[in-house]
């Protein structure tokens, strides 16, 4: 494994620690400034020489930088050694992981395997049992079917037989009704006839016949009555 | 009674007869004495001799009531003599009904009152109607069957 810093975090720390000094500089400007400010307000104002002045300027100049490379070494220091140990952690880490890889790899595929090969024998359970249920289903829809079917046919072969009766009742009824019709119209032409023959017969007979020969008739007809016992009780 | 019924042949000869005792009655209250001096101007032969020959035996006296009610029994053996219904062909002359009506009386032994009516359909004969009976003698119902047969 290659031990470099990511370009990333090293620019990071860079401007980072850059910052850190700008903001430290101007806090010690700002803090110098408002020490002679106060002493302007409650001392006396004693004049600087300009010797002195860049005496002090450069010295403090010179401290500040030496602070800052001693911070910066410091600082250095410390990135360089959490680096380090960063990439030591890393390292092992990277070892460790290179070392349990092929075990896990193995192990993986071991598991892989078992789990496939479980998946395998269930699935092959799993279609069996499907199968065999597809083909219970089969047998039994096509023994339903085939008791639908016969039921069926054994209706049709009812309704068949129910039609043919109920043809040939029709039929006989219908015969029935065809020969009551004949009988009837032969009475009713019969009846007609004899209507004829009976009008002509009395408008002939009921001129000729005179008052004691209706009287016979009459006494005729008592003594027919008497005979056949009509008058008796 | 037969001697009453002597020239009742019909229903209407019967209807007259008792519309004449009910005339008898409404007077019977009105008079006293005997039912035959009541009614000897009023009352027919027949009647008369009826009520004279029950006087007689002792059947009815003065009493107005006992003589109402020997004319409603009267009425009552009337009305409960036997009918004979005939149609015929012709209107029989009286001579024709009293024939028939002895006819009756001597072969059945019995007073039977007519109602007659005519129908000149049925030619000749008689339908004859007697307590629930009917019977077609008639010409033309023998004509109708002789037809039939033939």
């Amino acid at each position: 494994m290659p031990q470099v810093i990511p370009l990333n975090l090293f620019l990071v720390l860079f401007f980072g620690t850059l910052f850190f000094f700008v903001i430290l500089l101007f806090v010690i400007l700002i803090l110098i400034f408002q020490r002679e400010k106060k002493f302007n307000k409650e001392t006396l104002f004693l004049p600087i020489s300009p010797s002195f002045k860049e005496g002090a300027e450069t010295m403090l100049k010179n401290e500040l930088e030496k602070a800052m490379r001693e911070f910066k070494e410091s600082f250095k220091t410390s990135l360089f050694q959490i680096i380090s140990l960063y990439q030591k952690e890393v390292e092992k880490m990277s070892e460790s992981v290179s070392l349990l890889a092929p075990e896990l790899k193995n192990s993986l595929k071991e598991k892989t395997n078992e789990i496939f090969a479980v998946l395998e024998i269930e699935l092959k359970k799993a279609l069996s049992e499907i199968a065999k249920q597809n083909q219970q289903i089969s047998q039994i829809i096509l023994r339903e079917a085939k008791e639908k079917l016969d039921i069926f046919g054994k209706e049709i072969e009812m309704i068949s037989q129910e039609t043919k009766k109920g043809f040939l009742e029709k039929k006989i009824e219908i015969e029935k009704m065809l020969e009551n019709y004949k009988r009837e119209k032969i009475k009713e032409v019969d009846e007609k006839i004899f209507q004829i023959l009976a009008d002509v017969s009395k408008r002939v007979l009921g001129k000729v016949i005179d008052v004691s020969t209706h009287e016979e008739l009459v006494f005729r007809a008592l003594k027919k009555a008497k005979e056949e016992n009509f008058f008796e009780a | 009674m037969n001697s009453l019924l002597k020239n009742v042949f019909t229903k209407e000869d019967l209807i007259s007869l008792k519309q004449e005792i009910s005339e008898i009655q409404k007077k019977i209250f009105s008079q006293s004495g005997l039912l035959s001096e009541k009614v000897k101007n009023i009352a027919r032969k027949e009647l008369l001799e009826f009520i004279l020959e029950a006087e007689s035996k002792g059947e009815i006296y003065f009493d107005p009531k006992e003589q109402f009610e020997f004319l409603e029994n009267l009425k009552r053996r009337l009305e409960s003599l036997p009918v004979l219904k005939m149609v015929l062909a012709f209107s029989p002359p009286l001579g024709t009904i009293e024939k028939i009506s002895q006819f009756l009386e001597r072969d059945l032994g019995k007073k039977i009152i007519l109602d007659l009516s005519c129908n000149p359909e049925i030619i000749g004969g008689a339908i004859l109607e007697y307590e629930g009976k009917y019977i077609n003698l008639s010409l033309a119902k023998n004509l109708e069957k002789i037809l039939k047969n033939q």
